[in-house]
């Protein structure tokens, strides 16, 4: 193993973070490098002054003052949902008359054209039919014929 | 009273508390509000704005307990919160007061304010004080001036003694990113306080 990275390693090597191989190959370039051996004292010393900087306490109110928080935060909650739940008191009546109003629109719709299909027109047609069928033997040129054919009808009778 | 939880494992309280027992959360804020509030100490500076912060971090398991699940260990998901907390803490700061984006969060009262408190009071030798508050004072200065990555890794290692794999799941990095963070912040450490530590010794 090369000096420089036996140096990047000595930070995980001290923290005990080096597998069984690695660590031993860093041991035994250890034994060779007075470099490498500095600078481990050197991170050695460094981990034990840093662990000198003392901790800071909490004050006696800490959890009155979490207990405070979350009762804030359930208030808000709680008026947020007040807020929705008066909507919702207003806006449920009015959208469920939209929706019987426009559903009354639509089924008057929907049965005229399915239940009662082309009424209109089916008369249309049953008039005009009936009407040709009357006039269907009579043609402007022949109108002598046909009192001819009545004529002839009554005299036959 | 709290004797009862003596053997109750954390993930196993917070499923307590899930279950409607309050008093299975107090035990584990029992347990981490002094790591919660050093840990953010540590990288923000400030304690009082660390305890503010860590009453927000617990806001936010109680808030979350109905969602829940045991998948990883308790303090990595508890030290996560910490962590993102304290970091978009930083970044707000940071848009707030842009200039002094190099300078360090130490405010002054973190290290002057206290200082003096300590030596009005009588009861412990004033010298040894002062070495205490300069010590700490001086460390707290080269540990807010490294990179916030950096910073976070040397707080879970050094104080916390978590284990890498650990840190890599709270920092949402790889072990071999965490092994160099910590490479680098020890030499930028070693650095600035080499000659003080050189005398220690």
């Amino acid at each position: 193993m090369k000096c420089k990275k036996v140096k990047q390693k000595l930070g995980a090597y001290l923290d005990g973070e080096l597998k069984k191989r690695e660590r031993e190959l860093i041991e035994e370039h250890l034994k060779k490098c007075a470099d490498c051996r500095q600078k481990l004292t050197l991170f050695s010393q460094l981990s034990k002054t840093l662990k000198k900087w003392k901790e800071v306490g909490y004050s006696d109110e800490f959890e009155a003052n979490l207990w405070q928080r979350i009762s804030l935060e359930k208030e808000k909650k709680g008026s947020f949902r007040n807020i929705f739940w008066q909507a919702e008191q207003i806006l449920l009546p009015v959208g469920i008359a939209i929706i019987l109003i426009a559903g009354v629109i639509f089924l008057n719709e929907f049965l005229n054209e399915n239940l009662f299909p082309q009424t209109s027109n089916l008369e249309e047609e049953y008039f005009a039919s009936s009407a040709l069928n009357s006039f269907q033997d009579i043609s402007p040129d022949s109108l002598s014929d046909v009192y001819i054919d009545l004529i002839s009808e009554g005299e036959s009778q | 009273m709290k004797e009862k939880f003596k053997n109750t494992s954390d993930v196993q309280l917070m499923l307590n508390f899930k279950e409607g027992d309050i008093s299975s959360f107090e035990e584990l804020i029992k347990r981490y509000k002094k790591s919660v509030i050093n840990i953010i100490y540590r990288f923000l500076g400030d304690r009082d704005e660390a305890e503010n912060l860590a009453l927000e971090v617990f806001l936010r398991v109680y808030k979350s307990v109905k969602k829940y699940r045991a998948r990883a260990k308790f303090t990595t998901w508890l030290y996560k919160i910490a962590v993102n907390l304290s970091l978009s803490e930083l970044k707000k700061k940071r848009k707030h007061f842009s200039i002094s984006l190099n300078t360090p969060i130490i405010k002054d009262k973190g290290g002057f304010r206290e200082l003096i408190d300590d030596v009005a009071d009588p009861s412990p030798p004033p010298e040894k004080i002062l070495e205490e508050k300069e010590r700490n004072f001086l460390i707290k200065k080269a540990i807010s001036l490294l990179p916030p990555g950096q910073r976070m890794a040397v707080i879970l290692r050094i104080y916390e003694e978590l284990s890498y794999k650990e840190i890599s799941k709270i920092l949402d990095c790889s072990v071999k990113s965490v092994e160099s963070k910590l490479y680098r912040a020890r030499t930028n450490l070693k650095k600035k306080l080499q000659s003080y530590f050189e005398i220690e010794s």
